[in-house]
């Protein structure tokens, strides 16, 4: 069953890859759109002195460029963690499977490599949130608890002030995305295709350790922030 | 009868949607409908979009009739994988949701001039209602349907699904949830009884860089004033300070000439505001000394009888650090009430404020 209509409905070796970008882009398209702001009216925009319209690309490129570095490290610990895991023969038919060679003899090592990418990125995502989470705790009792501005007058004190707050909150979405999203749904689709009844790459449990691993971060935010929300 | 049948099942569907549409409505009121809505449908959809790159249709296709017609397939464990990646995808879309909630309400602070204090229960409830949808859609859709697909596929996936060990770890995960929320519920209601309010505490560099961005951008009142430009930028011998061009040094032990320059700027030249725009690479130590200098100008005036103008003094911040200006401002002032001086104003910003508690700090 898996190699006639594998065969038949993907001839194009661009197809899973390109299916693949789109997944992500209406992913990150969805997310803006759904993203609302409840009672802020965006269209708001503020006009300079001169009366130009201002627009956010700004601060939104500032975020995207925040998102890249733990996408990054997070995509090549998850394909070489992958590799070292499951061995050079799956990481090839992994690799293969991934962008778009869906031979049956490639599910079982697409199975594995995809697998251990997922778990790797999503685990590693939301760990390396929670291990941030914590260097920006310990940050700001230093800062709390140095007299004479002992501390806050340190260089170092702002730099793990910036990437920690920030590596808190984006390596957990970057986990997300990358394991969760992208190769959760390859490691998913090759076992559902080859037949395969083991458990899925996230159990239910699972799912909700990583949720509430992801919201940590997020509730610490809130916290530092409760006056003003 | 069979589309009997077939419409009972469809009005079911649509009743429990309706329904989860209400609960989650009910449950986080402070977002609006049209947001509820949307988030609503993108925690429905976009799993199934997700699904259509990595499942063959057909598949899709049953699984779809499982979940929403009710037509149950005889023995296909394929279909119950299928579900249950779509419920786990649920809750996933359901996170990637509420950060975009985030993002865009970052983006608003950042750039709508004022955000008021109503604002802040839809914002709260736009990042928490993804979450809150994903999770009902995913324990009032998909687990009743997995739940029976296991039954009737037989034992296998009714004991992995029940098994001891992982009855214990739901234990543990209900136990340290329960634990996290008395603990805050109580903290919560013994604060509100027994406890002042705690200081405001901002630090956070995103609330940072949206604090910046809203004094940069979000003035008024300045049309048609030429500012003075005081520009601090890290040179191969040092910091530097250019107040409208002319170049000051900007150590630390310096701002008085900085200072002298801009009073003479303020009162023969009748100009303001103050813009201070700092550089990549300056040192914190040399932004302090030049916002220490513009203070003392502005105290200068205040003491000869000038106006309390808000807009008197701003920053331009175009740094690749966090310069927290309500830290920054805390600690300057407390350099101006050491010296027994007087109320150092600042530009206004929601994410800075509030100012009166600065001044009597």
């Amino acid at each position: 069953m898996c190699n006639t209509s594998s065969k038949r409905s993907l001839p194009n070796p661009l197809r899973m890859p390109l299916l693949f970008l789109a997944g992500l882009i209406v992913v990150c398209y969805c997310d803006r759109w759904v993203g609302g702001t409840g009672g802020i009216d965006p269209a708001q925009m503020v006009k300079d002195p001169r009366g130009v319209t201002l627009f956010p690309c700004e601060i939104y490129w500032f975020f995207m460029k925040l998102l890249l570095y733990p996408t990054l490290l997070l995509l090549a610990a998850g394909l070489i963690g992958g590799g070292i895991r499951s061995g050079a023969t799956s990481a090839e038919a992994g690799m293969r499977y991934a962008l778009g060679s869906v031979r049956p003899e490639y599910f079982p090592g697409a199975v594995r490599f995809l697998t251990a990418c997922a778990r790797i990125t999503a685990w590693g995502g939301v760990l390396l949130g929670v291990a941030a989470c914590g260097i920006m705790e310990i940050n700001l009792f230093l800062n709390v608890t140095s007299c004479d501005r002992g501390w806050v007058d340190n260089d170092l004190y702002w730099t793990l002030y910036f990437w920690a707050n920030h590596w808190s909150r984006y390596a957990p979405l970057a986990g997300l995305v990358l394991g969760r999203i992208l190769f959760g749904a390859l490691a998913e689709g090759a076992r559902i295709r080859s037949g395969e009844t083991a458990p899925p790459v996230f159990s239910r449990f699972q799912d909700l350790v990583i949720l509430g691993l992801f919201a940590i971060p997020w509730y610490i935010f809130l916290f530092h922030t409760r006056e003003f929300f | 009868m069979q589309w009997v049948g077939l419409c009972t099942r469809i009005a079911v569907a649509a009743g429990l949607t309706a329904g989860l549409t209400l609960a989650a409505l009910c449950i986080v009121s402070g977002a609006t409908v049209a947001v509820q809505i949307r988030m609503l449908v993108f925690v429905l959809v976009t799993p199934w979009v997700i699904a259509l790159v990595v499942i063959r249709p057909a598949q899709l296709a049953s699984a779809f009739a499982t979940a929403f017609l009710g037509r149950i397939p005889r023995y296909d464990p394929a279909i119950l994988r299928v579900l249950e990646f779509l419920g786990g995808m649920t809750v996933t879309v359901g996170s990637v949701g509420a950060f975009g909630s985030l993002f865009v309400s970052f983006e608003a602070m950042g750039y709508v001039e004022y955000v008021i204090r109503e604002d802040v229960p839809g914002v709260v409830a736009a990042m928490i209602v993804p979450v809150a949808f994903a999770l009902i859609v995913r324990l009032a859709l998909f687990e009743p349907v997995l739940w029976s697909l296991r039954r009737r596929f037989g034992v296998k996936y009714v004991d992995s699904a029940r098994s001891a060990k992982i009855r214990a770890r739901w234990k543990a995960a209900a136990i340290v949830a329960a634990t996290v929320l008395v603990l805050e519920g109580s903290r919560a209601f013994i604060r509100s009884r027994y406890e002042e309010p705690e200081e405001p505490v901002y630090d956070t560099s995103i609330a940072a860089v949206a604090a910046d961005s809203a004094s940069t951008h979000g003035q008024k009142g300045v049309e048609g004033v030429k500012p003075i430009r005081v520009e601090v930028i890290q040179t191969p011998s040092g910091p530097e300070c250019r107040v409208d061009g002319k170049s000051l040094t900007a150590r630390p032990g310096h701002e008085d000439e900085v200072h002298d320059r801009i009073l003479w700027l303020k009162k023969k030249k009748n100009r303001r505001p103050v813009e201070i725009e700092i550089g990549p690479s300056v040192a914190y130590q040399d932004f302090v000394a030049i916002l220490d200098a513009c203070a003392r100008v502005k105290i200068a005036r205040t003491k000869a009888g000038g106006s309390a103008d808000y807009w008197d003094f701003r920053v331009l911040l175009r740094t690749d650090r966090p310069f927290n200006l309500t830290q920054r401002v805390r600690l300057v002032w407390e350099d101006v009430r050491t010296r027994d001086m007087v109320i150092l104003m600042l530009p206004r910003s929601r994410m800075a404020e509030p100012l009166s508690k600065v001044e009597g700090w």
